[in-house]
């Protein structure tokens, strides 16, 4: 199964298991990842679970559509280049060993 | 008779419920002539592109097309039940969650749900009228999903006092659509909830502040012991985040549009930037004051017997409840709280327990600060050195240990006669409400078009485009 690499914000590493199709919050929620809050449920309208996507990793990724953008805009910690709602990562066999790391707040 | 599958998306079995069924068959007519009535002026034929909650799932939920939205499927949904759900606080700590209402709570529990459930019909009411004026029609296609959801969480608070109340639940459930924003003789239950919202920069004002008290009033319930409750307001809470989002954006937007315009034309006093048929900063500003101190009184007393007993009882948690490291009893903890005395603010310790809503209000404060945060960057990036403010959390209040006290904005304790002096520099005055009136005489309803005092989306609904028919008036 793919894994995926939740970097707190103190820069400590959390590998999860998650399964292909799962979204990369859903896991983080279920594994009781702390840094993911995800206040709208997963459909991309809060931006409580924005990570900022490892670069390697980042170009793997389909695009963000609009209203992703649009809702990384009020993301708590400014957005980056590499920004994403991880509600709207879903995980694939290619992502294994995704790094994301968790801003300092998400509200 | 009411098609229960079609007509009212649901996981609470909605189907077999013979005694829910014929207390919603009583109520759902009731419900649509106040809709009728309240809802959005002149509005019930035109077909609005909105997003209707069919399941809780997240690929469920937001499903998007058009629709009357008299015709609009206002359903009934809890989150996915945790059958190893146990209370997390208060003297009952650690038994499992009550599934039914615990007889020496019912009264106390009725109440805090009816509070609730009366804020969601009354900011229907409250800006029932702000489609004649919008700004655009992706404002006004969000100003109805705001007001149908808001509906919908009527239906919720409903629901529970209807399932679990019995006679007096619906004699409860009927008394939310007889209350009125605004009515001298039968108002809705608090304060903020009978202001007038009477433009735009209000409703976005209201949608920022007063509905993130709405989040923070939720999350709070969410962690109650009477599971229904809980899973009830933790469904809309991921409505409310879309609320919370409209109100955001949409100050940001004419803030944005405010800065544009000073820059453009490389100017900065107020009546200058009147001129030119945008919002002045200064009035922004008062605006803010205003929505955010009477939002803060929504939180109740600094020290309340009720909030420590709603705690200790298991009915009402603290926000992320079960993040917090420490015993969840607060029966030995203190927290601070201001009081005024000799004509200066002063902090003091009292328990913990009693300081429940200053709490809250003070989580509140903190997650408000960094919207306004990115409201300023609209400012930094134009150049400009005006900076949007929170005012001191004593500025304005009518409810706590500020209520009766006179203090500026940047804390200030002051008499009340210098208090009025200063009140329109703080405050919207007659004249500054006018000016942003006439800058709403009528709608802008043309595909992609917006009004001037306000920047467009950079984004269009569920990966529209800005140039999107949201609305088809008919």
């Amino acid at each position: 199964m793919p894994k995926v690499v939740y970097v707190s914000p103190t820069g400590d590493p959390r590998e999860v298991d998650v399964p292909v199709g799962t979204t990369v919050m859903a896991a983080a929620l279920k594994n009781g990842i702390d840094g993911i809050v995800a206040e709208c449920g997963g459909v991309c309208m809060c931006s409580t679970c924005h990570v900022f996507v490892d670069e390697s990793f980042f170009n793997r990724l389909p695009p963000a559509q609009d209203t992703e953008e649009a809702v990384l805009e009020i993301s708590a910690e400014e957005r980056r280049p590499t920004s994403r709602l991880s509600c709207q990562i879903k995980m694939t066999d290619d992502l294994d060993g995704l790094v994301v790391r968790l801003p300092t707040r998400q509200r | 008779m009411i098609d229960y599958i079609d007509k009212i998306p649901n996981n609470v079995d909605l189907g077999r419920d013979k005694v829910l069924q014929r207390a919603l068959e009583h109520w759902q007519p009731a419900y649509l002539n106040w809709w009728y009535d309240m809802g959005p002026n002149e509005s019930h034929a035109f077909e609005v592109y909105l997003r209707t909650a069919t399941s809780v799932e997240p690929d469920g939920w937001a499903q998007f097309g058009y629709v009357r939205m008299p015709e609009y499927r206002w359903g009934i949904f809890l989150q996915p039940r945790d059958v190893d759900r146990q209370i997390n606080f208060g003297m009952h700590k650690g038994q499992a969650a009550w599934q039914d209402v615990p007889g020496e709570y019912r009264s106390t529990l009725r109440r805090i749900i009816v509070t609730q459930g009366d804020t969601e019909p009354a900011s229907v009411e409250q800006q029932k009228m702000l489609g004649q004026s919008c700004p655009s029609l992706y404002d006004l296609r969000n100003i109805f999903q705001v007001n149908v959801e808001e509906g919908r969480h009527l239906w919720a608070m409903v629901y529970l006092l209807h399932r679990y109340f019995g006679r007096d639940g619906r004699e409860e459930a009927e008394a939310l659509l007889e209350r009125r924003s605004g009515d001298d003789d039968n108002p809705r239950i608090l304060g903020a909830f009978n202001e007038p919202t009477p433009d735009w920069l209000a409703f976005y004002m209201f949608t920022f502040f007063t509905d993130r008290d709405g989040k923070f009033q939720l999350s709070a319930l969410a962690e109650s012991g009477f599971d229904p409750l809980a899973r009830t307001c933790r469904f809309m809470l991921t409505e409310e985040a879309h609320h919370m989002f409209v109100g955001e954006t949409g100050v940001s937007r004419v803030v944005q549009r405010t800065c544009e315009v000073m820059k453009e034309n490389k100017i900065d006093a107020p009546s200058d930037v009147r001129t030119l048929g945008v919002i002045d900063l200064e009035t922004i500003q008062k605006y803010l004051n205003f929505h955010y101190s009477v939002t803060l009184d929504l939180f109740g007393s600094d020290a309340s017997s009720n909030a420590a007993t709603y705690y200790t009882s298991g009915l009402k948690g603290r926000f992320d409840e079960t993040k917090i490291a420490d015993d969840h009893l607060l029966s030995d903890s203190e927290y601070p709280v201001f009081e005024v005395k000799d004509d200066k603010i002063w902090s003091k310790s009292v328990p913990a327990l009693t300081a429940l809503n200053e709490r809250l209000r003070d989580d509140y404060i903190r997650e408000v600060q960094g919207g306004v945060d990115r409201w300023n960057r609209n400012m930094e990036k134009a150049g400009l050195r005006f900076r949007l403010t929170l005012p001191h959390k004593g500025f304005h209040r009518a409810i706590g240990n500020f209520a009766g006290k006179y203090m500026s904005p940047a804390g200030e304790v002051m008499s009340e006669e210098a208090w009025k002096n200063h009140q329109h520099e703080w405050m919207p005055s007659p004249e500054d409400y006018a000016y942003v009136r006439s800058l709403m005489s009528g709608r802008v309803v043309a595909p992609g078009k917006f009004a001037n005092w306000i920047a467009p989306p950079s984004r269009g609904v569920n990966n529209q485009p800005l140039n999107f028919e949201y609305v088809r008036f008919n």
